[in-house]
């Protein structure tokens, strides 16, 4: 530790080690985390994140070594109340009741009231007070399901303080954000910061951690690499800790579609407007071995814009053109023989069957080249699915495993794969590297310039403005409708054109 | 983060294909224990429960439970139900038999061809098949609710149609599937092994079997992996009613006769089979091998209540109570397969 202080640390973990059978999977950690600090847990998946926050939670109990809040030991693991009046944590799908109304929520395990009935006033006021505090504009009485993710997690930070935790922990909370609703968090966080309250911050995006926290930790293999508080955050240390023995990270994408702008495009879109309105009046064309990106807020239609090419979303007017032929919309299949790959926004929702082995979901788009007359050999199956598992670098290497059991990365690695089995003559990537570390984010990025240069058509649409600055044509989509073009853009130009700051 | 994934490591599971298939064989067994015990409590209340005439009897009275388990088997692997399919078993073979026979013996006097009222027994359950396959998928109604309501529908038709009656006097085209033997084993067993083993075939090699796991397990990707959803759940529907409707016209053949409430209450002991076997109601799990495990436990139980001597109105709460032991046993003697 390089923080002497006199002040009792909010959480101290002392010495803390971990083993899973064969898998060590934390040595020796030890931590300290002062009242107030902003925390950064930093490491590539497996590195011993997971468990470590499963340590602060009470879901695991150290093999050796303690975990301390305010120099009191930790409860013991079956105390859960007493754990959760310590810690509270926030996931990036905040775990809620979706059936249930934002005031229910807010009280969930401690509904205000006599005994066994509810005082549904109480609650409904109380619900208003904390709404008010946290400047969220929604109605209590409203269902939960009908706030956007950002305030649901909002709403679970908000509960958790108000019934007295001091302790937040952040998993991966941006994921499923966009930028707006990622710096109020942010503010939120700050503000929280200021009155006392301690947060440890778990993220992939290193600049997310020098924007906000002020000490951090980077774990690898189990072993804490180093903790540091202060400007040393800031420094390239942090970089430079997380990718030891790694290769540095290729950014821009060379596009070998330069040359080749006046060849006829692999796809086009025709003045492309959907049933019912997520995007309208949508023209683009595509070139062999070209990369285009497409940028926009949440809500801009740019997912729609990927989802209609991939068939799962029907055109009401306008067209999509692949080698200059009309796909007939909303039939995934016909996408698929037109050379349409897809690799969907959300892999939990729409990517991967998870109990099913990796080789049935990645030939899943090909049953009908497998088994042309409706049965299959599953040998031919193993075989088409090991030479994706080595096309996308898939650990561990394993047709027969279920893809559930699979790292995140691995898992996205999987759907890019089923994406890539029919050979694409295009590909439509919707956040691809979301939510994955680094090392396989660097593979997807590998495969994406393979295809590139095997002559494929590649769409990417992201959130990530980092993830777009790989691409040297951006498009940004505003209100469903295609609202600038930039040319090598900057980060500032995209920022820029997401915001409308013309 | 996921937090699984640490543990996740450390199990070698998948690691040989052989392996793996021995050891999903053997979940999947776990019916056997159950099976083995009630046939020894057999063995031991009654000589007459190890011989073949008795062991044969079991087979024949539980193919047309076989074959409805087969079709609602495929229907709980997409996560969707249908307990329409019992009274399907019941209507199907009644509108083809009061369309068959003279109008002085309850029919409508049309007396068609038995083969035509063959095919129109299949006919009318393909088409009920489709039919609550359309409401389930294009109008998206509960298939719970649905197949409710299409379950007191179809049996009231039964009723209607039928006013109450027996309808005997079938031809013998109409019969034969039901009451032949073939090399002195009834044809029904031999039709619904056959069943069975094509099912399990179509589970593990055909594209419309895999597409029934991947529906069940996760609709959304298996329709963004361009699977086409609406149309395998709908077939789905309609190969189960077909199924249901055969089994009807097997009933009736065993019967020698068709009565309105052919089929009533089958829809339990089916879904308790498929439970019992592995069959899991959420969708994108099981196996048919579990499944016909389980119709072999619920027939064996059956047989040997009846041989046991089992006061007849107490013979239910003990089948009841079975069902659950078996679930108990399943639950915690295995963890479910998972393809």
């Amino acid at each position: 530790m390089t923080t002497p202080s006199t002040t009792v640390p909010a959480i101290q973990i002392d010495r803390v080690s971990k083993t899973y059978g064969a898998t060590k999977a934390l040595q020796d950690v030890s931590v300290s985390i002062l009242p107030g600090q902003v925390h950064g847990l930093i490491g590539r998946n497996g590195a011993g994140k997971s468990t470590l926050l499963r340590m602060i939670t009470g879901l695991e109990t150290p093999d050796t070594g303690a975990v301390r809040f305010f120099g009191e030991e930790a409860p013991p693991a079956s105390d859960a109340k007493a754990w959760q009046q310590r810690v509270a944590c926030v996931y990036q799908r905040p775990s809620v009741f979706t059936n249930l109304t934002i005031a229910e929520n807010l009280f969930a395990g401690r509904l205000p009231g006599n005994g066994p009935s509810v005082s549904w006033r109480t609650m409904q006021n109380e619900a208003e007070r904390i709404l008010s505090e946290w400047r969220i504009d929604l109605d209590p009485k409203s269902l939960l399901s009908d706030a956007p993710i950002e305030e649901r997690q909002m709403l679970t930070i908000a509960k958790a303080l108000d019934a007295g935790t001091r302790i937040v922990l952040l998993d991966e909370p941006t994921v499923q954000l966009e930028g707006s609703a990622i710096r109020r968090l942010f503010d939120k966080v700050q503000e929280l910061q200021d009155d006392g309250v301690t947060f440890v911050f778990v993220s992939h995006f290193l600049r997310e951690v020098t924007a906000i926290c002020d000490s951090a930790s980077v774990l690898r293999d189990g072993k804490l690499l180093w903790s540091r508080t202060g400007d040393d955050v800031k420094s390239d240390d942090l970089v430079e800790a997380l990718l030891a023995g790694q290769e540095q990270r290729r950014h821009r994408v060379e596009s070998a579609a330069a040359t080749a702008t006046d060849t006829a495009p692999a796809l086009e879109l025709r003045s492309a407007t959907e049933k019912g309105g997520a995007f309208t009046d949508v023209s683009f064309r595509v070139a062999p071995g070209e990369l285009v990106a497409i940028g926009g807020v949440g809500g801009s239609g740019k997912y729609s814009v990927g989802e209609a090419i991939a068939g799962l979303r029907r055109l009401g007017s306008g067209s999509v053109l692949a080698d200059g032929e009309v796909i007939p919309t909303g039939k995934v299949k016909a996408s698929q023989k037109a050379g349409v790959g897809f690799v969907p926004a959300d892999r939990h929702k729409d990517g991967y069957v998870p109990q099913l082995s990796v080789a049935e979901n990645m030939t899943m788009g090909v049953m009908d080249r497998l088994a042309p007359a409706g049965f299959f050999s599953p040998r031919k199956q193993n075989e088409m699915s090991r030479t994706l598992i080595q096309d996308v670098a898939l650990v561990p290497p394993n047709p027969a495993l279920a893809v559930s059991g699979l790292s995140g990365g691995n898992q996205q690695k999987v759907v890019l794969a089923r994406a890539l089995a029919r050979d694409p003559r295009v590909l439509v990537l919707i956040s691809p590297t979301a939510g994955v570390d680094i090392a396989a984010k660097d593979a997807i990025y590998a495969l994406i310039l393979r295809a590139l240069a095997d002559g494929v058509a590649v769409v990417l649409i992201s959130d990530d403005v980092e993830e777009l600055l790989v691409s040297s044509r951006v498009l940004i989509m505003r209100e469903g409708r295609i609202a600038a073009e930039l040319a090598e853009p900057t980060e500032e130009d995209i920022v820029r054109a997401i915001e409308g700051l013309e | 983060m996921n937090s699984a994934r640490t543990t996740v490591i450390t199990v070698p599971s998948g690691r040989s294909p052989f392996l793996g298939s021995v050891v999903r064989n053997v979940r999947e067994l776990s019916v056997l224990p159950g099976l083995i015990i009630v046939a020894v409590i057999g063995a031991i209340v009654s000589p007459a429960f190890l011989t073949a005439p008795n062991l044969t009897l079991i087979l024949r009275q539980s193919a047309e439970l076989g074959i409805v388990v087969i079709g609602l088997t495929f229907i709980l692997l997409t996560g969707k139900l249908d307990i329409s399919l019992e009274s399907t078993v019941g209507l199907a073979p009644m509108v083809a038999a009061w369309l068959l026979i003279p109008a002085a013996m309850g029919g409508l006097g049309t007396m068609i061809n038995p083969f035509v009222a063959i095919l129109l027994t299949l006919v009318i359950g393909a088409l009920i098949g489709l039919f609550n396959g359309l409401l389930v998928v294009k109008v998206k109604l509960d298939p719970f609710i649905v197949s409710l309501a299409m379950l007191i529908l179809l049996r009231g038709i039964t009723l209607g149609v039928s006013q109450g009656k027996t309808l005997a006097g079938l031809p013998d085209a109409f019969r034969y599937i039901g009451s032949a033997r073939w090399f002195g084993v009834p044809a029904a067993i031999w039709v619904t092994g056959i069943l069975f083993v094509i099912a399990a075939l179509v589970l593990r090699y055909a594209a419309w079997g895999r597409a029934l796991y991947a529906i069940g397990g996760n609709a959304d990707a298996a329709r963004a992996a361009g699977i086409r959803v609406d149309a395998v759940l709908i077939t789905t529907f309609i190969v189960a009613s077909t199924l249901a409707s055969f089994a009807g016209l097997m009933l009736a053949g065993r019967l020698a006769s068709v009565t309105s409430g052919m089929g009533q209450n089958l829809i339990f002991s089916a879904l308790a089979a498929a439970v019992i076997g592995g069959v899991q109601l959420t969708g994108g799990q099981g196996r048919i091998v579990g499944a016909l495990l389980g119709v072999l436990l619920l027939g064996t139980l059956t047989n040997v209540l009846t041989l046991a001597g089992v006061p007849t109105f107490w013979i239910n709460a003990v089948y009841g109570g079975v069902i659950l032991l078996a679930l108990f046993v399943g639950r915690f003697g295995a963890r479910p397969s998972r393809t």
